[in-house]
């Protein structure tokens, strides 16, 4: 919107500038018109004169008014008067002919008003001697005129007299009118001296503005009636007037302002047809580019068929093109992985079967001669024990005993192989129950013993029933076991300082803490099978299972001061 | 000792090992069960013992076993589709099945339950323990609980 504002001031100022530029070449046209015009008039008033004028300066040459002149005496007089009579009575115009002598004095006057005071000298002898033969204007009267100022040559070029022809003004409106008609439309013309009568030709007008520069270049000012008005003068040669010819601005100026008049809107067109233009070029790019980068966005979201529309012939199809055919590899690769991943899932599940298989059939085959070797090396102890020395029995209760561990160890390798196949499952877990019911297990199967265990209250988590309980099992076991030389057994189980935590504790006989390390790796033990049984699998299951929900399981402990399992189970309950 | 109440005394014992054949048979003998054992190797004897076929075709069809103990991992016919042959008759559906076996697989659990079994026990490897769980068994399922009534006879 701000650019929109910019750009109109933009088109305002040009047209301005433009407006500006013509008015000025109008007013430099006009100027030069005007002027033109000026000198025209003011050559062609000369002009009119002119052939008068030259005519009387023979007339003056007559030997009766230079006899006039040089003897001034009644008889030379008398032989001037019908001379001066007879030039006075043309043309209609001329009212007084008068003939002064160099010094100025009055020396005889002809024409129809010669009875009226004689005006003196109207222009001055150097004046003449320069040239000028027209005075200013002056009233005769109620009429206007002017005095038309012709020499009277002496022997040698020197000047005797000065005849001087008053003529009024006769031009009528019409006449100043058609005048004015053909310098222009609208144009004024006046003719003046400074200081003096200004006349448009056949009345007296207002003098012009003081303080204007009544000769010299057009200039523009404000006329007597208030116009703006483009006007210059020039001097009319041989007179002391100044034409100055006026043309109301207003029609100089029409053409300009119409041009500002159709320009400003026209302007405003232009731009708005090139903004328009310019939005709606910039608006198919964005637009192309919006798409382009929505259409991206939707493939990183996942929709891999995704394309853009390759329209036109530019730098964005190719852009279009570049990316139509990366998607095409997307495409390509995310269907290329697919597949791989339903390939090796389907193996993978192919080789958990298996194994599922395996490990079932093996553990089930292999506790078939467990049990034979267990079973019937009892029997023999039974049946003929008595007859067996000390060492023999011993033997076989050696075999029975370690039938029972391979018994146990099978167990323990079928569950920790079932841990790493099986799908975790995710239920709400009530571990003080779990741990409840396991304890009664342990209670049930040593009633002798008396273990004060402490289950806290309260203890959930989320997780794989069967699998958990696994782990409480083994922890819980862990627990029973190694308190069963101490005296004041305590365990407990409750909630750890850690979130979501957990931790199993005991005052038994813990474990090397140097060793700590080697506790979760199956098969380790830190106590000989002497001390304490065990196949020392269950912490590597345990942990393992804990590590599938995500969480944690370590140990702390150290020998002879009991231990302490803790563990983390996500979503246990704060 | 013979345990029953009236109608038949027989365990039927469906076992492929020898050995666990033997255990079994001892466990029974060391608790003073006395019943007759008959011992069939694999799902096809069970079957012919229970539809008095092949070898037992003279058997009285009317006399049924007070309990079967039924091993799941057998050759030819597996348990649960003896499991299954029991269930689907009229004249054996209602025997007392357990099914005595080493699996804990949860999968086992589920089709023994499923197909109709009336009690599953896993097979201690110790001996004491599997004689103790015998012993229970005996108590129970041959003391304590009701028998069916044999079929062939009304009410």
């Amino acid at each position: 919107m701000a650019f929109l504002g910019l750009l109109i001031v933009v088109v305002g100022v040009f047209s301005w500038a433009a407006y500006q530029a013509a008015h000025g070449g109008a007013l430099v046209a006009a100027r030069a018109r005007v002027e033109a015009v000026t000198a025209q008039v003011a050559s062609i008033l000369v002009g009119n004169v002119e052939s008068f004028r030259s005519q009387r300066t023979a007339a003056a040459d007559d030997p009766r008014v230079t006899g006039a002149l040089a003897t001034p005496s009644p008889s030379t007089l008398a032989a001037l008067q019908p001379y001066l009579d007879s030039l006075a009575a043309s043309p209609t115009e001329l009212r007084t002919l008068v003939l002064h002598a160099a010094d100025g004095t009055v020396v005889a006057r002809a024409g129809r008003a010669a009875d009226e005071a004689t005006p003196p000298l109207p222009t001055a002898p150097e004046a003449v001697a320069a040239g000028q033969w027209a005075s200013a204007f002056q009233r005769y009267g109620p009429t206007l005129g002017f005095a038309v100022t012709v020499r009277v040559p002496g022997a040698s070029g020197t000047t005797v007299g000065f005849l001087v022809h008053h003529v009024e003004l006769t031009a009528t409106p019409d006449d100043a009118g058609g005048i004015a008609d053909l310098i222009g439309e609208g144009a004024s013309l006046v003719l003046g001296t400074p200081g003096g009568i200004w006349i448009d030709l056949v009345d007296e007008v207002p003098s012009p503005p003081e303080g204007l520069a009544l000769q010299g270049p057009a200039a523009s000012y404000e006329n007597a009636e208030g116009h703006t008005v483009l006007g210059a003068g020039a001097p009319v040669a041989g007179t002391p007037w100044i034409v100055r010819v006026e043309f109301p601005e207003d029609g100089l100026l029409a053409a300009p302002r119409a041009l500002l008049a159709r320009l400003f809107p026209l302007g405003l067109l232009v731009l708005a047809g090139g903004a328009a233009a310019g939005w709606g070029l910039s608006h198919r790019i964005t637009r192309r580019l919006d798409r382009l980068s929505g259409a991206a966005a939707a493939i990183a979201d996942g929709d891999y068929q995704r394309r853009v529309p390759e329209e036109g012939d530019d730098e964005l199809t190719d852009l279009a093109r570049a990316f139509n055919s990366m998607a095409q590899q997307v495409e390509g690769a995310h269907e290329r992985l697919e597949s791989e991943v339903a390939k090796r899932t389907a193996e993978l599940r192919g080789a958990n079967r298996e194994l599922e298989a395996f490990s079932y059939s093996v553990s089930h085959d292999l506790r078939a001669p467990l049990r034979a070797i267990h079973g019937f090396s009892r029997a023999v102890m039974e049946d003929h024990g008595a007859a067996l020395p000390e060492a023999g029995r011993a033997d076989l209760a050696r075999v029975c005993a370690a039938a029972e561990r391979m018994g146990a160890l099978i167990d323990d390798l079928l569950a920790l192989s079932r841990t790493t196949r099986a799908e975790l499952r995710h239920e709400p877990l009530d571990l003080t129950a779990m741990a409840t019911d396991i304890v009664a297990d342990l209670r049930h199967g040593a009633p002798d013993r008396d273990v004060d265990v402490r289950i806290a209250d309260g203890l959930v988590a989320q997780g794989d029933h069967a699998l958990m309980r696994l782990v409480l099992r083994n922890l819980l076991e862990n627990a029973w076991k190694f308190t069963a030389r101490q005296d004041g057994a305590v365990i407990e189980f409750a909630r750890s300082a850690e979130p979501e935590g957990f931790v199993v504790r005991d005052n038994g006989a813990g474990f090397d803490a140097d060793y700590a390390h080697k506790l979760f790796k199956p098969f380790q033990r830190l106590h000989s099978a002497d001390e304490f049984e065990g196949s020392g699998v269950g912490l590597a299951l345990s942990l393992r299972i804990l590590e599938r929900h995500g969480g944690r399981l370590w140990a702390e402990g150290s020998e002879g001061q009991g231990a302490a399992f803790h563990f983390t189970l996500p979503g246990g309950a704060p | 000792m013979t345990i029953s109440e009236g109608g038949s005394d027989v365990i039927l014992l469906v076992e492929d090992n020898p050995d666990d054949h033997e255990l079994t048979r001892r466990a029974l003998e060391d608790n003073g069960i006395a019943n007759e054992i008959v011992w069939a190797r694999d799902g096809v004897e069970a079957l012919d013992y229970l539809f008095c076929r092949g070898p037992w075709q003279d058997r009285d069809p009317t006399v049924q076993p007070q309990v079967v103990l039924l091993d799941l991992k057998l050759p030819r016919v597996d348990g649960i589709e003896v499991l299954r042959a029991i269930r689907a008759d009229a004249s054996t559906s209602l025997v007392p099945v357990i099914v005595l076996t080493s699996s804990l697989e949860e999968n086992d659990l589920v089709r023994s339950y499923g197909n109709g079994a009336n009690s599953y026990v896993r097979k201690p490897v110790d001996f004491t323990e599997f004689r103790e769980a015998v012993r229970s068994l005996g108590l129970y399922w041959l003391l304590l609980n009701e028998a069916p009534p044999p079929r062939g006879r009304t009410g």
